[in-house]
């Protein structure tokens, strides 16, 4: 997951894009490492340590990763969608928010 | 590297080839008078346990990924093969009691053989009132076949037992649910089904909580998270601990990502 969310926010860079996280792990220290560790530089949301977190529990989150794509006017698009069906279905919505 | 963990139940649904490839539920067997059906009954359980046990000892045993993959290939137990004799044995003594736990083995083991689907006709047939179609409702709530549809419908309208009419409407909203994946216009059935539950059922265990539960939050994914339905506002902290904001995004396509490093 990690070197294929790096490589579309790479992509994507200077785009009307951005990769938002919400991270479920207990230990924030340990969480920075990993993150310097990865390259990971996009931002997450701190879910309270606990995969019963508010914002999970506020998406209905039961399974990680989970993944919901928005359009431009916070409008839920796409569910579940990983891999290249993600990387389409943010290539689709930017294509429709250019278009206009 | 994997990092999800995950409900057993989304598990299945999410990746069918490994569901199709778990190791089988075990069927228990009640002690009771041994008839010649039962015996016939603990005979094809015993075969089947002896090919899980000569898989397993041969998956200990190999040397190399290669091996391994090889016994995955040829001695994996196959339900589907067995299936045909159990619902065989369902059909010759339909008047034993174990008739029912012969189908129950099939509907729960080879769902995907083609005996299945006339083992289910059997239960909708002839034990559509038994209490022990609970346990069938629940293991048919991921089959999206048109019998296992029909089946919890029927129980649902003529089971004498509220625990089983219970299961059978959360399966059918579970069903209903898959179903809307392909065809939106099926969410107005999971509505009708999870409203069904809420009201009459609401008290019945599933896993931990109660269907009644899980049929609200259903419920809240179709009205909060459905396709088309704006996002509900985050607002918290990031990792460093400083604000920010989902909407503070609009004009953007965004992703969330819910992620852990485990």
């Amino acid at each position: 997951m990690y070197p294929h969310e790096r490589s579309l926010v790479k992509r994507l860079a200077g785009k009307p894009f951005a990769l938002l996280g919400v991270n479920s792990d207990k230990d924030r220290e340990t969480l920075k490492e990993v993150m310097t560790k990865e390259e990971i530089t996009w931002r997450s949301w701190w879910d309270g340590g606990s995969t019963r977190g508010p914002i999970a529990n506020q998406f209905n989150v039961s399974v990680w990763p989970t993944i919901y794509v928005l359009d431009g006017k916070g409008v839920i698009r796409y569910k579940g969608v990983r891999g290249t069906a993600m990387d389409k279905a943010v290539d689709t919505l930017l294509a429709e928010l250019e278009s206009k | 590297m994997w990092r999800f963990i995950t409900g057993l139940m989304l598990l299945l649904v999410m990746t069918p080839p490994l569901s199709a490839q778990r190791v089988p539920i075990k069927i228990k067997a009640k002690p009771g008078p041994v008839t010649e059906a039962g015996k016939k009954y603990r005979e094809l359980l015993a075969e089947f346990g002896q090919q899980r046990l000569a898989y397993s000892k041969a998956y200990r045993e190999a040397k190399t990924e290669a091996d391994r993959l090889k016994v995955r290939r040829e001695l994996f137990p196959k339900p589907q093969i067995l299936a045909p004799k159990f619902l065989a044995l369902a059909k010759e003594h339909a008047d034993d009691p174990v008739a029912m736990q012969a189908l129950v083995w099939v509907v729960s083991n080879a769902r995907l053989g083609s005996a299945a689907g006339e083992a289910i006709e059997l239960l909708i047939k002839n034990h559509v009132e038994d209490k022990a179609m609970v346990a069938v409702c629940q293991r048919l709530m991921r089959n999206t076949s048109p019998q296992a549809g029909k089946l919890l419908e029927q129980v649902l309208e003529k089971s004498p037992h509220r625990e089983a009419k219970g299961q059978a409407c959360f399966g059918l909203m579970m069903q209903s649910k898959y179903a809307a994946r392909a065809n939106p216009a099926k969410e107005a059935d999971v509505k009708k089904f999870a409203e069904q539950v809420i009201n009459d059922f609401a008290d019945l265990k599933h896993y931990r909580g109660t269907i009644g539960e899980a049929a609200k939050r259903e419920l809240y994914e179709i009205e909060k998270l459905g396709i088309g339905k704006p996002a509900p506002e985050i607002a918290g902290e990031d990792i460093a601990g400083e604000q920010f904001k989902l909407s503070d995004y609009r004009g953007k396509v965004v992703v969330i990502d819910f992620w852990g490093n485990w």
